[in-house]
C-alpha cells in the first residue's frame, strides 16, 4: 500500500451570489488514513478558504456531511482516501452535493427543505396508546422490536433519497417513508390511519421502483426497500 | 439554538419584555463588518495552529508560571495578528470562512481567559497539575468567574463551591466534604 496519494477533487461549485456553479479541480498529496471531511478541511488550509461543506459530528452518526462521491451520495466524514482509492479504483474524484434540496453555496444543500418530507410524515409517535405498565417503561416483546429496530438506525442523512431512482418531487423518499413505517410497526402508536393515508397516497410508497437503490447506498446499512415493501405488501401489523 | 433560546425568553417574559436599546444588534454588525473589511498578509489557518501548538504546550496538563505567562502574551500576538487577515470570500450566504475567522476570535478569547486563570491558580487541583504548585491549597476552594470587557482585560472573582449536601448531614453527606482526590 502506497504511503500518500496525489488526488485530485473535482468538486461542483456554486455562487449563490453571482447564480455562478462551475467545477473546480483540486489536487493534493494526502496521507492514506484522511477522511474526506479532514480533506475538505486541507483544501480549506492549503488551497481554497472559500470552498463550503458541511459537518457537525464527523463519525457517522449526525448524517450532515453527505455528499455524492464519484455519483455515489455516502458520509463524507466515513470515506477514508486509502479506502476511496480502492472502492473507486482511482485518485480522481467528482464530489457533488446531494440532489434532494436546492443548493445553498458549494457542497451545502437546505436541509430544511430536505427535512420538510420527514415532518410531514412526523417522525414520532402521534397519539401514544395507553401504558399497560403504567408509571414504568412501555414493554415491547424483543420479537416485535427486532423487526424494525434496524430503521431505527437512520439519521436522516438523505443518502437514500438522492440515490433514488423515483422523483424527488411528488415522492416523500426512502428515509421519510421508513420514518413512518417505524412508527406504524410501533405498538406504541394509536393513529396507524392517519399515517396509511399519506403512506398510500399520490407520494407514498407506490412511487417506488423497488430498485433497491436505497438499501444500497445505506451508511448504516439498513435494507431501507425491505421495509418500502412491507408497507407495500400491507404486512405491518402482523408479527410474522 | 441561541434563536430558539431567544424565542422561549422574549415568550416567558410576555408583557413585562423591557424596551430594546436603539443599538441593540449593533455591535454583532460592526464585528462582522470589520472582519469583511480587514485586511492583511497573516493567513487565519495559520494563526488557528499556532495557537493551538501553543495551547498544548503552555496550557496543556503540565503547566508553569512561564510557561503560562508566555502563552497569555503570545495570544496577544496572535490577537494582533488576527486582525490582519483578509478574508477571501465576502459574501453573507454560508460563507464558512467567515464563520471561521469569528470563530478565531472566540477560541483566542477563551485561550487568553483559561490561562489567565490558571496562572491565578497558583496550586493543583484535579485536572489543573501546576508543576511549580504541586499541592492542593484551601484557599482555593472556589470557583473562579472570569469576566472580559476588552481582549486580555480579565477581572477574576470568585464563587462559593456548593457544600449543601455535606451541610445537610442526609445519609452519605461526608462523602461529600472536601478531601484531596488523589491516587
Amino acid at each position: 500500500m502506497q504511503e500518500t496519494y496525489q488526488i485530485v477533487s473535482k468538486i461542483q461549485r456554486y455562487d449563490p451570489d453571482n447564480d455562478r456553479s462551475w467545477i473546480q479541480n483540486y489536487q493534493l498529496e494526502t496521507g492514506r488514513i484522511l477522511q474526506f471531511t479532514d480533506l475538505f478541511r486541507k483544501i480549506n488550509k492549503e488551497l481554497d478558504p472559500t470552498l463550503a461543506w458541511n459537518s457537525s459530528c464527523e463519525h457517522g452518526q449526525c448524517g450532515t456531511c453527505s455528499v455524492k462521491i464519484n455519483g455515489k451520495p455516502m458520509l463524507a466524514c466515513e470515506l477514508l482516501v486509502e479506502n476511496a482509492v480502492v472502492h473507486f479504483e482511482t485518485t480522481e474524484f467528482l464530489i457533488e452535493p446531494l440532489t434532494i434540496a436546492p443548493v445553498v453555496r458549494d457542497l451545502i444543500v437546505d436541509f430544511d427543505k430536505a427535512y420538510e418530507r420527514v415532518h410531514k410524515i412526523k417522525p414520532y409517535i402521534i397519539e401514544p396508546v395507553a401504558n399497560p405498565n403504567s408509571g414504568n417503561e412501555y414493554k415491547i416483546a424483543p420479537g416485535h422490536l427486532q423487526r424494525y429496530v434496524d430503521a431505527t438506525r437512520c439519521i436522516n442523512c438523505f443518502c437514500c433519497a438522492t440515490a433514488c431512482i423515483s422523483s424527488h418531487h411528488n415522492f416523500l423518499g426512502p428515509n421519510a417513508i421508513m420514518a413512518s413505517v417505524v412508527r406504524l410497526m410501533d405498538l406504541r402508536e394509536q393513529a396507524k390511519d392517519e399515517r396509511k393515508t399519506l403512506l398510500y397516497s399520490e407520494e407514498g410508497v407506490y412511487r417506488c421502483h423497488t430498485s433497491r437503490a436505497c438499501s444500497f447506498v445505506c451508511p448504516k446499512e439498513i435494507d431501507v426497500a425491505h421495509f418500502i415493501a412491507l408497507a407495500k405488501s400491507g404486512a405491518l401489523e402482523s408479527d410474522a | 439554538m441561541g434563536r430558539f433560546v431567544g424565542q422561549r425568553v422574549i415568550e416567558s417574559l410576555a408583557d413585562q419584555l423591557p424596551e430594546l436599546p436603539a443599538d441593540t444588534g449593533q455591535k454583532s454588525f460592526s464585528l462582522f463588518a470589520s472582519y469583511l473589511d480587514q485586511t492583511g498578509k497573516e493567513n487565519l489557518e495559520k494563526i488557528r495552529e499556532e495557537s493551538r501548538a501553543l495551547m498544548t504546550e503552555k496550557v496543556g496538563v503540565f503547566r508553569t508560571e512561564v510557561g503560562l505567562s508566555e502563552a497569555v502574551e503570545a495570544l496577544k500576538a496572535l490577537k494582533e495578528r488576527a486582525a490582519n487577515t483578509t478574508l477571501a470570500c465576502k459574501s453573507l450566504k454560508m460563507n464558512p470562512e467567515l464563520i471561521l475567522r469569528w470563530e478565531l476570535d472566540n477560541l483566542l478569547s477563551i485561550s487568553l481567559v483559561t490561562a489567565v486563570c490558571a496562572l491565578n491558580r497558583r496550586e493543583s487541583r484535579g485536572g489543573h497539575a501546576r508543576q511549580d504548585f504541586p499541592e492542593r491549597k484551601d484557599e482555593f476552594n472556589y470557583h473562579t468567574l472570569a469576566t472580559m470587557t476588552a481582549f486580555a482585560e480579565v477581572d477574576l472573582g470568585k464563587r462559593a463551591v456548593d457544600m449543601s449536601i455535606f451541610e445537610s448531614h442526609c445519609e452519605h453527606h461526608e462523602r461529600f466534604g472536601m478531601i484531596e482526590r488523589k491516587y
